[in-house]
């Protein structure tokens, strides 16, 4: 990441809403052309990390700088970010033609027939009234809105949240197709980071207001395992997670092959299994962190 | 901005629509509901009057109401907000599609009704709600917007909106009307445009804190949400409090008390100088009348009062005028009778060091004073006109009938003048004029042979006689033991145009009228202020010199006193004094008016209501008087000015 041209920066970040603080001095970076995945709890921040990135909510504290622009309140920085929300809505006595050729008076790069293309590969009738689109077909609107004006910055909350295998992949092949195009920075926050794997560059977590791990993808791909061994003959501590418990075996996430070294040479019991930890279950040892 | 504006306008366009067409469906139904001998014209105005005066203002509240809370909603915040612009930007969009929606209905109306206004005339009180109108409809959508956003509800919005344009249009609305009844205490030209300002740009700049609150999600601290009270609360609070200092201003106007009935030829007929160092005053906020002297002593003549105490601020604070008529008695006492109300009269005796009440006039009948050596009262009854010499002593007044017409009762009049001495009288042959010994023979017409008031010259009693030749008419002087002398071109009478100053100089002026053919649409327009007409004074001393024509034209542009409101105040050794406007005191080189010194006087609050004919200043032998917007105050002959009262 150092060597490449820095076109996020987000520092000392903190937003409370009444007494309950949300943030509390997050720093976030992100490069040119990298994919970040957001992993955090229901209420943990991302939204709010998002919005205050996109100028739609006022930090209290901290800077931001993306793409050269810092949030003013203008709206000028969202016209270079292309944000799919998390829970997308539209005019619905609009068309999906009139909303997108609406959009495309506020975004001077906005490629119409890409839009036009957009609609065609995800089967999103043109003459279709924003109201009437399914839950599927609101979404992908959203994805077409975030990705015709070709912007260098893609904010993604949730984008596949509630949707069906189908709509899911849509937009999953529509993220690869922008990343193909090279040069998008994409932040995703999802539940499902999973599904995510194979396109994310690093993952953080979002924890206590600000991001409590950073990992990258290979890491979590290469150096976490899972430890299963009997009940309390491994315990909890830096690095090691109890995944499950059944019975008198625990199933534990160890992050970091220096750490699962440590264990071994700390002496692991006779019949203790040790496997690569699948992704899901790595993300969600991550969330307990 | 253009394509959020449609957007809203797009938005909206149901409940607009529904509103529009039925504005449109009222002309039928008017037609259709309108009384026999309606006109279809009057029946349709009346409709789009209705829909002037509660339609359009409630829809405006409407349409702003939704739009306000819609866009405080989350569906607009998901919708819209992720668009490139400001939030407040968007905020700005609905107002504006509100505040075209507001517009078009109104143009609407006023279409229907021909673009013009379905009254011949409007009243002062209807020029001044009209005069609102468009900016109290503009006033409302804004806060109507604004509240809703910021109470994500449109009733209670709209409910505070009509709250806060009422308690701004209601004290500034009561303001502009009194001071177009009244007087001009506040300088509402810069007060009114200043509150609109207040109102637009406090509502839009409380809904951008607001929008930060709201939509941003800024720290609402307690210095931005009393910022954004205050935006939204300035415009009332201005006009509250400029009712307030109007209210305190008014409390402290002094005028001139005036002739209840105007200038009445009788006046003429007076047998002592019309000052005696003293100057009737009242303050028409108290309803209190009292009689002043140069010295400052004070006595109160009808002690008027409040009934809410002297901090109360009334929304139109009610005026009661006092009118009086005032005779100096053969004591050198003054007569003051005074109308408490239809009918119902007081007259008192007395001077600065004070009044005592001699009659109570309740008979139903209207009395006035007269003049002559000895000064009586005059009771119209329904019965007769009745009359009474003013009592001596502390005796009551003797009413005997004098006749049952005006007109018995004027030759009534004339005879006592006449006996007195006090007028002289022409002689059958209609050209001599006689009084006591003396005659003079006047060449030409006379314009009338009634009995002609004396002046009280230095040399006795003298006589200004106009009269009628080819040429036109020529004042003539006759003093005692002198022939008749043409002093004037023109037609000058005491009983018409002449004044006498209380150095007994009898002076009259015109105006010149030799207007270029180009002005004469001037003329004609109502700003026509007679600013090119060059007054000319003509003046006869109390030594019986008739000073050559005077003229003031320079004194009336350098003074900017172009409507005529030139006064003569003294003439003495050489020099003139004028009352220009009630705004300054001038003294001018009789020989010469350009070499003129002036002063200013304080300022007077000239009243709409109350006409003083020679305005609110009046001449002793010492100085003038001023009844001033703040107090009573006296100025020598040259210009020290102190405050009496």
């Amino acid at each position: 990441m150092n060597d490449k041209k820095i076109i996020l920066s987000a520092a000392g970040l903190c937003k409370s809403f009444g007494s309950r603080k949300v943030l509390e001095a997050l720093d976030l970076e992100a490069a040119e052309g990298e994919v970040i995945g957001i992993l955090g709890r229901n209420g943990s921040g991302k939204t709010t990390l998002f919005k205050i990135l996109l100028d739609l909510t006022a930090a209290d504290a901290g800077s931001v700088t993306a793409l050269g622009l810092s949030p003013d309140g203008s709206g000028r920085l969202r016209g270079l970010i292309g944000y799919v929300p998390e829970k997308p809505a539209f005019h619905g006595f609009l068309t999906v033609e009139e909303t997108l050729a609406f959009r495309a008076g506020f975004f001077p790069a906005w490629d119409a027939a890409k839009a036009a293309e957009l609609c065609r590969k995800l089967e999103l009738d043109p003459k279709a009234k924003a109201g009437s689109l399914s839950k599927g077909n609101t979404a992908k609107l959203a994805w077409i809105c975030a990705a015709a004006h070709n912007p260098r910055l893609l904010l993604l909350d949730e984008p596949t949240s509630g949707l069906d295998y189908l709509v899911r992949d849509h937009i999953l092949n529509g993220l690869v197709h922008e990343l193909a195009e090279g040069g998008r920075t994409i932040i995703i926050s999802n539940h499902r980071m999973g599904e995510m794997g194979g396109l994310l560059d690093r993952v953080c977590v979002l924890g206590d207001g600000r991001i409590a791990a950073d990992h990258s993808a290979d890491y979590i791909k290469t150096e976490t395992f899972r430890v299963c061994a009997r009940a309390g003959t491994v315990p909890p501590g830096p690095g090691v997670k109890e995944i499950s418990r059944a019975g008198s075996v625990a199933e534990l996430a160890v992050f970091g092959r220096d750490r699962l070294e440590a264990l071994k040479a700390g002496g692991l019991p006779d019949g203790t299994e040790i496997t690569p930890l699948e992704l899901d279950a790595a993300f969600k040892a991550l969330l307990g962190d | 901005m253009k394509s959020l504006i449609l957007l809203q306008l797009r938005k909206s366009r149901l409940g607009f629509g529904v509103i529009f067409a039925a504005l449109l469906a009222s002309v039928p139904l008017a037609l259709a509901l309108k009384t026999g001998p309606m006109s279809p014209r009057d029946a349709v105005n009346l409709a789009m009057f209705y829909w002037a005066l509660a339609g359009i203002p409630l829809t405006a509240l409407i349409l702003s109401g939704i739009a306000g809370s819609e866009a405080a909603g989350g569906q607009a915040a998901m919708t819209e907000q992720p668009l490139p612009v400001a939030q407040y930007k968007l905020l700005l969009s609905s107002l504006t599609a509100a505040l075209l929606e507001t517009a078009a209905l109104t143009l609407a109306a006023w279409a229907i009704m021909g673009f013009t206004l379905p009254l011949e005339h409007l009243t002062k009180a209807q020029g001044q709600v009209y005069s609102f109108y468009l900016f109290g409809l503009a006033y409302l959508a804004v806060y109507g917007f604004a509240l809703s956003y910021a109470f994500k509800n449109g009733i209670a919005g709209a409910a505070l909106a009509a709250a806060a344009v009422a308690a701004t249009l209601l004290p500034l609305g009561s303001m502009a009307v009194f001071q177009s009844f009244h007087f001009a205490l506040l300088p509402l030209g810069a007060l009114k445009p200043a509150i609109c300002v207040m109102a637009l740009a406090g509502g839009a700049g409380a809904l951008k804190l607001l929008s930060g609150i709201t939509d941003r999600k800024v720290i609402s601290t307690a210095a931005r949400l009393a910022a954004i009270a205050l935006l939204l609360a300035a415009p009332a609070l201005a006009s509250m409090a400029a009712l307030r200092t109007l209210n305190s201003r008014a409390r402290q106007v002094t005028l001139p008390v005036a002739d209840y009935h105007g200038f009445s030829a009788l006046d003429a007929y007076t047998g002592a100088p019309p000052s005696d160092g003293t100057m009737l005053v009242q303050k028409p906020f108290t309803g209190e009348m009292f009689m002043i002297g140069e010295n400052g002593r004070r006595a109160v003549i009808k002690p008027g009062g409040e009934t809410r105490g002297a901090g109360f601020t009334y929304l139109f604070p009610d005026m009661t005028y006092a009118g009086a008529r005032t005779a100096r008695g053969t004591g050198g006492e003054t007569w003051v009778l005074y109308m408490n109300s239809y009918r119902s009269g007081r007259l008192l005796s007395g001077g600065p060091d004070g009044f005592t009440e001699r009659a109570a006039l309740n008979g139903g009948g209207i009395p006035d004073l007269t003049g002559g050596r000895n000064p009586g009262i005059l009771y119209r009854m329904p019965d007769g006109i009745f009359y009474s010499a003013m009592p001596s002593g502390t005796a009551g007044l003797e009413w005997k009938k004098i006749g049952a017409t005006n007109a018995q009762a004027h030759a009534y009049l004339m005879n006592k003048y006449l006996g007195e001495g006090a007028a002289a009288e022409f002689r059958s042959d209609g050209k001599t004029l006689a009084h006591g010994s003396n005659r003079w023979t006047i060449p030409g017409a006379l314009g009338t042979n009634v009995p002609v008031p004396g002046l009280r010259l230095a040399d006795g009693p003298a006589f200004l006689v106009p009269a009628k030749s080819s040429a036109g008419y020529t004042t003539y002087l006759c003093r005692p033991g002198a022939k008749a002398e043409a002093v004037w071109p023109g037609y000058f009478s005491p009983r018409v145009n002449v004044s006498i100053t209380p150095d007994g100089t009898a002076w009259a002026k015109t105006g010149k009228s030799n207007i270029a053919a180009a002005d004469w649409a001037k003329v004609a327009s109502q700003d026509f202020k007679e600013e090119f007409l060059d007054p000319v004074f003509y003046i006869i001393t109390r030594n019986g010199k008739a000073l050559p024509p005077v003229k003031a034209g320079d004194i009336a542009k350098k003074t900017g006193v172009t409507d005529g409101r030139l006064y003569l105040l003294r003439a003495a050794a050489g020099s003139l004094w004028f009352n220009a406007g009630d705004k300054y005191l001038v003294k001018a080189d009789a020989g010469n008016t350009r070499n003129f010194v002036l002063w200013e006087l304080p300022h007077t609050a000239a009243s709409n209501a109350w006409r003083v004919r020679e305005g609110a200043v009046s001449a002793t032998f010492n100085g003038i008087l001023i009844a001033a917007a703040d107090g009573v105050y006296f100025m020598d002959w040259d210009g020290a000015q102190k405050k009496i009262y």
